[in-house]
């Protein structure tokens, strides 16, 4: 029987999306947006405005561009939610599996493995660092702990080159991913806790895609030179292209649709 | 009938060479043990040459010195064969072997409760610094070929008991008739090293009454290059911050809560 004396806790999805000259991640962020409505059937907020000035490698034009990626730490401050699914714009939502998620989180629980569909990938910040966790999606409750762990990723932010000799990071720009792992090392006193982790792997399409099709309960992906048949799951699209290609639109409109 | 003079201590060979001063390590081994364990008896076991060496300094810290009355390894650069010695020598009822470059960071007192489920107790992997299991490492194909138990002797225990007195006993018959068995074996050594003399010894008796695979907890970090996914030649002490807390020492930005075997002689120096 449900206690009326207890407030339900809000609940969101918060994304946050910064154009550059290059790449709409607005367009971007608002796809997201209609997956995650549709799936979860919750609010979703979108957060723009960050410019922090940093380079990322496009995998579709094969070039270092623009990328707006700083202030992520800000989504503590910034979500009007109680409880919130944090997310990529480029992270696509198809189930609502992380409902069940803020049922169980205490503080946070951040990707631990992220599988990409097509390649290896090696998942430490460089060889000598520790494993890499994905900011790609986090789910967190407005707590004391969760509050230290996102102020410690603005410190990590705006102290990069620091932190980056430290744990012996290969790439140079920052990175969230980066942010996080030395946030969630840190605060768990220099170790690692497993309910702060994501129970299952992310599942990521880190090249460029000729076709994305959604067809019953699969996906058929086509790569350059490759085919795959995925059960349909919430994906992490790195192709900004795609993203923004009327055939996404079409995927989400039928997929929104069935 | 043994008498012994103690019911638990710890245990550790201390046999220099030209390369290594092991005296050293087992000194600072043993100064490691009284800050961080509640039962901390330690003695070390040394060699007529070693014992020359040893001081007033050693003496504070050392609770008992034994000499080896018969040097195995007396040809040995690399002094492994006494190793069978511990069981007959040892001052205590219990005893926690440990290779003399291993230290701790907090205490381990509660592990007997576990560890006496067996009269001896090897664990059957070692650890990275992230805690995550290593089994057959890189360093082991001799273990793999021939089929040998994934064993490790940088720190294992037995108590006085018939079953540690048949393992010891086949252990220094390993010792004593290597040329003959090395004929059977693949990719072995010129001398057998201690892990795969007592993992032979283990073979030969049954690994179940000398290992326990659920106590996951009795284990150690091993820093071996090879082991942390590195190539022969990178030392951890060139390649990552080593930071002391206490007794804790944080290695690449992860604290190390269970024994940490350094395996490169240098660590305490270059790092404290």
């Amino acid at each position: 029987m449900k206690n009326l004396e207890v407030s339900e806790k809000s609940k969101g999805v918060l994304i946050f999306a910064n154009n550059t000259g290059y790449i709409d991640y607005t367009t971007i962020a608002q796809r997201a947006k209609i997956l995650a409505e549709h799936y979860l059937k919750l609010p979703v907020t979108i957060v723009t405005g960050q410019d922090l000035i940093n380079h990322r490698y496009n995998i579709d034009s094969g070039k270092f561009e623009a990328w707006h990626n700083g202030g992520r730490y800000l989504a503590h401050e910034l979500s009007p939610y109680d409880q919130t699914i944090l997310i990529d714009g480029d992270y696509f939502v198809f189930d609502d599996n992380l409902l069940k998620i803020l049922d169980v989180v205490s503080d946070y629980q951040i990707t631990k493995t992220n599988n990409y569909v097509c390649s290896q990938h090696s998942n430490q910040m460089g060889q000598y660092s520790l494993d890499t966790l994905w900011a790609t999606v986090m789910v967190f409750n407005k707590t004391p702990k969760t509050k230290m762990l996102f102020d410690l990723v603005g410190a990590i932010e705006r102290n990069y080159q620091y932190y980056r000799d430290l744990y012996n990071i290969e790439a140079r720009n920052f990175r969230n991913d980066y942010a996080f792992t030395i946030a969630d090392n840190i605060i768990n006193g220099y170790s690692s806790d497993s309910k702060n982790y994501l129970p299952w792997p992310i599942v990521s399409v880190p090249g460029p895609i000729d076709s994305l099709e959604l067809k019953g309960s699969n996906f058929y992906l086509k790569t350059a030179g490759q085919a795959f048949v995925l059960p349909k799951q919430n994906i992490h699209l790195m192709s900004k292209a795609w993203i923004l290609s009327d055939e996404c639109q079409r995927l989400i409109e039928a997929a929104t649709n069935a | 009938m043994r008498k012994f003079k103690s019911q638990v201590g710890f245990l550790t060979i201390a046999q220099n060479n030209d390369i290594t001063d092991y005296l050293e390590l087992a000194y600072q081994q043993a100064l490691n043990i009284k800050a961080t364990q509640q039962q901390h008896e330690f003695a070390v076991l040394v060699d007529a040459a070693t014992l020359e060496l040893i001081t007033d300094r050693h003496r504070q810290v050392f609770d008992h010195i034994i000499t080896l009355k018969t040097d195995w390894a007396k040809n040995e650069s690399w002094k492994m064969s006494n190793e069978w010695q511990v069981f007959y020598l040892t001052p205590f009822k219990e005893t926690i072997k440990l290779e003399s470059d291993l230290l701790f960071t907090r205490d381990v007192g509660h592990w007997l409760t576990g560890l006496r489920l067996r009269d001896i107790c090897f664990s059957l992997y070692c650890q990275d610094l992230y805690e995550r299991q290593v089994k057959l490492s890189p360093y082991r194909k001799i273990f793999k070929e021939n089929n040998l138990p994934d064993i490790y002797t940088g720190m294992y225990y037995f108590r006085y008991s018939q079953t540690s007195a048949d393992f010891f006993r086949t252990a220094r018959d390993v010792y004593d008739n290597w040329q003959q068995i090395k004929n059977h074996l693949m990719l072995v050594d010129d001398l057998p090293t201690t892990d795969v003399a007592f993992a032979i010894a283990a073979k030969i008796l049954g690994q179940e009454h000398c290992t326990i695979p659920s106590l996951d907890f009795f284990n150690f970090v091993h820093l071996k290059p090879q082991i942390l996914g590195w190539n022969e030649t990178q030392a951890v002490t060139d390649h990552v911050n080593v930071e002391w807390q206490d007794n804790i020492v944080r290695i690449n930005n992860r604290n190390q809560y269970y024994p940490v075997h350094y395996y490169e002689k240098r660590f305490i120096h270059a790092t404290r």
